[in-house]
């Protein structure tokens, strides 16, 4: 059992991190008036 | 003029000059270069193993937070990428150490005159295999662009994977990559640099490169931060072991400290293409340093 809460572990927290990475870095960005650059391909006036 | 390194004098000039060459390197092309500056430590000077590893990778958290700097100031670190890869790659490394652990039980195999992990005897060969087969890919590539004007950056193989969430690099030129194919590929390096010690920026600027898509300088950039971060970590477990020589790390980071600088601001006046044919040969004298290293094992 704690092998596999183990593996768990090991396994989501680097997504866990990548996503907090993410949302800080994305915070930021839109806190100094500017956000990722919009991806042509993506029509977003749905 | 010499100084005492755990009872064995070494030259001073020397280690500033090995300083100097690895610190280069570095900046240059944003890796460690503990493959490359551990075996002369111990070879050449005869310092113990255990002092190289610690004092070099405390030499090597001084050196990339020099040229990081340099790096930052033209503009060339992506610290979002960077950050994120650190996450899966410490993951990676606890996972490299107790899979050490582990195997060391299942059996040893005798080389020459030590016993070590048969199946970290058989990683290291296929560690070998991997760096040839990388640098040839490298060399490939690199001399396919070389001669054309349009000059482009490789695609990056990692992008082809649909896995959400999708995450996106401006200042690396990614606009987007599923955020697994990022954490688990630096989950499965940090696993080599755990189970062999080897592996940080040598594999990563690659990864940046080919598997990712990252512009050469900015990848080259960006490794360097990783490296700052695995050395800084790797700094302390050995330090908590005493294996770090100030005296030996003060006298190399003189050399490199300085030299990376200028590693940094040369790699900023060379295309991309040249800096990754430059680096096939990097790999392969990694390569040629590891077989060395193997070969030793064997013949004794």
């Amino acid at each position: 059992m704690k092998g596999i809460l183990n593996v768990l572990i090991c396994l989501l927290f680097p997504i866990a991190w990548g996503a907090l990475i993410n949302w800080i870095f994305t915070f930021l960005e839109r806190r100094k008036g500017h956000s990722t650059p919009p991806d042509p391909r993506i029509d977003y006036h749905i | 003029m010499n100084i005492d390194i755990s009872g064995i004098p070494v030259n001073i000039w020397g280690l500033i000059s090995l300083g100097c060459i690895s610190g280069f390197l570095s900046g240059f092309f944003g890796i460690g270069g503990g493959p490359l500056i551990i075996p002369v430590l111990n070879m050449l000077f005869g310092i113990p193993f255990p002092i190289c590893i610690g004092s070099t990778l405390s030499r090597t958290a001084g050196t990339a937070f020099s040229t990081v700097l340099r790096y930052w100031k033209f503009g060339n670190i992506d610290a979002k990428l960077a950050l994120m890869i650190v996450g899966g790659n410490f993951v990676g490394i606890e996972l490299g150490v107790y899979l050490l652990d582990w195997l060391g039980q299942l059996g040893e195999i005798s080389v020459g005159k030590q016993s070590m992990p048969a199946l970290q005897f058989y990683l290291q060969w296929i560690f070998l295999g991997l760096l040839i087969t990388i640098s040839a890919l490298i060399l490939i590539e690199s001399l396919v662009h070389r001669g054309k004007q349009d000059r482009q950056q490789p695609l990056g193989l990692l992008r082809i994977f649909p896995f959400p969430p999708h995450v996106s690099f401006p200042i690396s030129g990614v606009r987007q990559i599923s955020l697994p194919a990022i954490v688990y590929s630096a989950l499965g390096i940090g696993i080599f640099t755990g189970l062999l010690g080897i592996g940080g920026g040598i594999l990563f600027v690659p990864l940046l490169i080919y598997g990712y898509g990252v512009e050469t300088h900015v990848a080259v950039g960006t490794a360097s931060l990783i490296v700052f971060f695995s050395a800084v970590y790797g700094t302390v477990t050995h330090a908590i072991r005493g294996n770090v020589d100030l005296w030996l790390v003060a006298f190399l980071l003189i050399g490199s400290t300085i030299c990376a600088q200028v590693g940094a601001i040369v790699n900023q006046r060379i295309p991309s293409d040249s800096i990754r044919f430059y680096f096939a040969f990097i790999i392969l004298i990694v390569a040629g340093v590891i077989g060395f290293n193997l070969l030793r094992m064997i013949y004794g």
